[in-house]
């Protein structure tokens, strides 16, 4: 009898086709069509051993749904649209892709860093409306050469960060992290470890890296960006709930930072009525950091891997067990 | 000593280069970019021009008889008329090296932001357009990508400097002149002919002046020769490139996507079929222009010009047409 994997999430076909590529022998696979049609989630996990899980929330509802439910594997590493708690009150493991997206998503954040730092966004549409905006442009643009780079989080995507910005060579990156790593790590990634104090006072570019959790929730806040640099600006490819979105249109309006990059946001997709929309201080993408082509078949294959070690009963990596405590 | 900044600057720079003046300078501004009449009268009086985005034309040049040296803050001079300047007795002077740093970023946001379309993204999340899953199939990352760079001046070097630490895997370079081996060695680089470089590389980037022999030096032909997944850079001169095959090229999906910060005609037509296109990221011919280049940049231009009245030779790489002697 072949075991089911329900994959929760939609994929371009084009993907699928490369995805299906790596699918393991011995299961059956089935996706849902639409991520909002609930009717046909209930169904498809009614008979489910395994969940491939991405946007779509994981609710106690679609466990208690799925009676021979066995494991949760996040394609990806963020697993807060997963109710852990009720995964683990019913016994089911849940697993994500440790480092998969790291290199993706770090190229995100530079891309953003890049594109907030020169106002890319609005160049590009002055242009295309005819206009040639150059004078005005040069008091507005900033170089990353010279600067100080502040990473909160040193996981693994923070650490690609720190190693693409090596080229810079006059460039300092410092970090900030609940967990200090080995001094050794700090040498060979050359970062310098600060407090969360100084990292919000004295970063020209701050880039956020940290899961969403209780204890990140509005992390960065009001408070947090009255103390950054008034010429600072704010990157964030991690989860939208760490800065309280509200109090950082605020500071986009008021000139309390100079900009942002964002590729997640407190509500996603992006409400229509979102004020970050009219910002030209801001550069905007959709929760894409992780989406490349290239990248596809190895985050695949991680999350395929996982589900066949723990169908064999072999130990899966550490780092990729969510426990919970 | 009157010297005429030729372009049209923001305040806050202009307070900068009045701020920077060296003693005895008298500064000449232009309010408009085409007032002719404005422009005339200003280079009549001027013995020092550097110019920035409005062209020095025969008549122009001819109107500036007190006119002693054209000293250039950034490195082209692509634009100039060097028997005419020859004729005149004008020495031309550049900054060759000094937007490098500056150039070689806006590169790498270009290759960044068309590898992940996020111009167009950011376009369509402003009309309320939520793109993730169709994004992902058109999206590339640099790991393991060849990178192809044609050119090897200050900007190329610097570009191949950064490239490095993207997880890339051969970056190839093309130059009419090659570096020596050490060189080639610390920067990662192996060197190749531009038709096997433009063939093979997943990035192309042009970082070339823009000469008698380098014009359209991106054909048709090398055009058509590209990857189907290619992405092409140009942040040099738009005159490399036949903008035309190249418009064409994009618009049939011949390959990937183009960023462009330079262009054939400047500042580019309302009406050009680029505007239309979601291909392609287009700057305004701003790579060098952030605040933290311009006091540099001021302050060689008034080292140059102070040199150049004091009879002091300024470092030779500088030097594009000296000036006769004893002549004026």
């Amino acid at each position: 009898m072949r075991e089911k994997i329900v994959w929760m999430e939609v994929h371009a076909p084009e993907v699928i086709e490369i995805e299906d590529t790596v699918k393991p022998e011995g299961f059956e696979l089935v996706r849902i069509t639409s991520a909002t049609d609930r009717d046909e989630h209930l169904r498809l996990l009614a008979d489910a051993e395994y969940i491939i899980a991405g946007g779509v929330k994981i609710t106690d509802e679609y466990m208690a749904a799925a009676p021979k439910l066995k494991m949760i594997q996040k394609w990806g590493v963020g697993v807060d649209k997963i109710d852990c708690q009720a995964a683990a009150r019913r016994g089911i493991k849940v697993c994500r892709t440790a480092g998969a997206n790291a290199i993706p998503v770090a190229e995100m954040a530079m891309a953003l860093m890049f594109a907030a730092n020169r106002m890319i966004p609005y160049v590009d549409q002055s242009v295309r409306q005819g206009k040639w905006i150059k004078a005005d442009m040069r008091p507005r643009c900033r170089m990353i050469h010279g600067k100080r780079i502040g990473l909160l989080g040193i996981g693994n995507i923070a650490r690609e960060v720190a190693k693409m910005l090596r080229g810079f060579s006059d460039t300092e990156v410092v970090y900030y992290d609940i967990r200090r790593i080995s001094e050794v790590e700090e040498k060979e990634l050359d970062v310098s470890y600060v407090t969360f104090e100084e990292l919000l006072c004295t970063s020209d570019i701050l880039s956020v890296h940290v899961p969403l959790l209780a204890s990140t929730f509005h992390m960065i806040g009001e408070k947090e960006l009255a103390s950054m640099k008034k010429d600072a600006i704010l990157i964030n490819t991690a989860r939208g709930g760490v800065v309280a979105e509200d109090a950082l249109v605020h500071a986009l309006k008021n000139g309390i930072i100079r900009g942002a990059g964002l590729d997640s946001f407190e509500q996603e997709p992006l409400p229509d009525g979102s004020p970050l929309r009219m910002l030209e201080n801001v550069v905007l993408s959709c929760h894409c950091g992780g989406g490349v082509a290239d990248n596809v078949i190895r985050v695949t294959k991680h999350a395929f891997s996982n589900i066949e070690k723990f169908s064999r009963n072999e130990s899966i990596d550490p780092v990729d067990c969510i426990t919970i405590t | 000593m009157k010297i005429l900044w030729f372009g049209v600057f923001s305040d806050y720079v202009k307070g900068l280069m009045r701020e920077m003046a060296p003693m005895g300078a008298e500064l000449l501004f232009v309010k408009s970019k085409g007032d002719e009449i404005e422009h005339l009268r200003l280079l009549q009086e001027a013995e020092y021009i550097v110019p920035n985005g409005i062209d020095l034309s025969e008549k122009y040049l001819r109107t500036a008889q007190k006119t002693k040296l054209i000293q250039l803050w950034g490195a082209g001079v692509d634009k100039y008329n060097l028997p005419l300047l020859r004729e005149l007795n004008i020495g031309l002077q550049n900054g060759v090296g000094l937007n490098a740093p500056a150039v070689a970023e806006m590169t790498i946001l270009h290759i960044l932001a068309v590898n992940r379309k996020l111009i167009y993204v950011d376009r369509e999340m402003r009309k309320g357009h939520w793109l993730k899953t169709e994004m992902r199939d058109q999206c590339n990352s640099l790991y393991g990508k060849t990178i192809g760079l044609i050119g090897m001046g200050n900007i190329g070097q610097k570009v191949a400097e950064l490239m490095q630490a993207f997880n890339v895997g051969e970056i190839l370079y093309y130059d009419v002149r090659r570096l020596c081996e050490d060189k080639e060695k610390t920067l990662g680089l192996t060197y190749s002919s531009i038709d096997e470089l433009m063939q093979v590389s997943d990035i192309v980037s042009l970082h070339l002046p823009l000469t008698q022999t380098t014009r359209k030096i991106i054909s048709k032909d090398r055009i058509a020769s590209m990857k189907s997944t290619a992405v092409l850079i140009n942040t040099a001169r738009g005159g490399l490139v036949d903008e035309e095959a190249l418009i064409e090229a994009l618009k049939a999906g011949k390959f990937r996507g183009a960023g462009l910060d330079t262009f054939e005609h400047e500042p580019l037509s309302p009406n050009s079929p680029l505007l239309s296109l979601d291909n392609v990221v287009l700057t305004s011919h701003i790579a060098g222009a952030v605040i933290e280049n311009v006091v540099p940049r001021i302050a060689h231009v008034y080292d140059c010009i102070v040199k150049f009245e004091k009879g002091v030779r300024v470092d030779e790489r500088y030097i594009v047409l000296s000036r006769e002697e004893g002549t004026l």
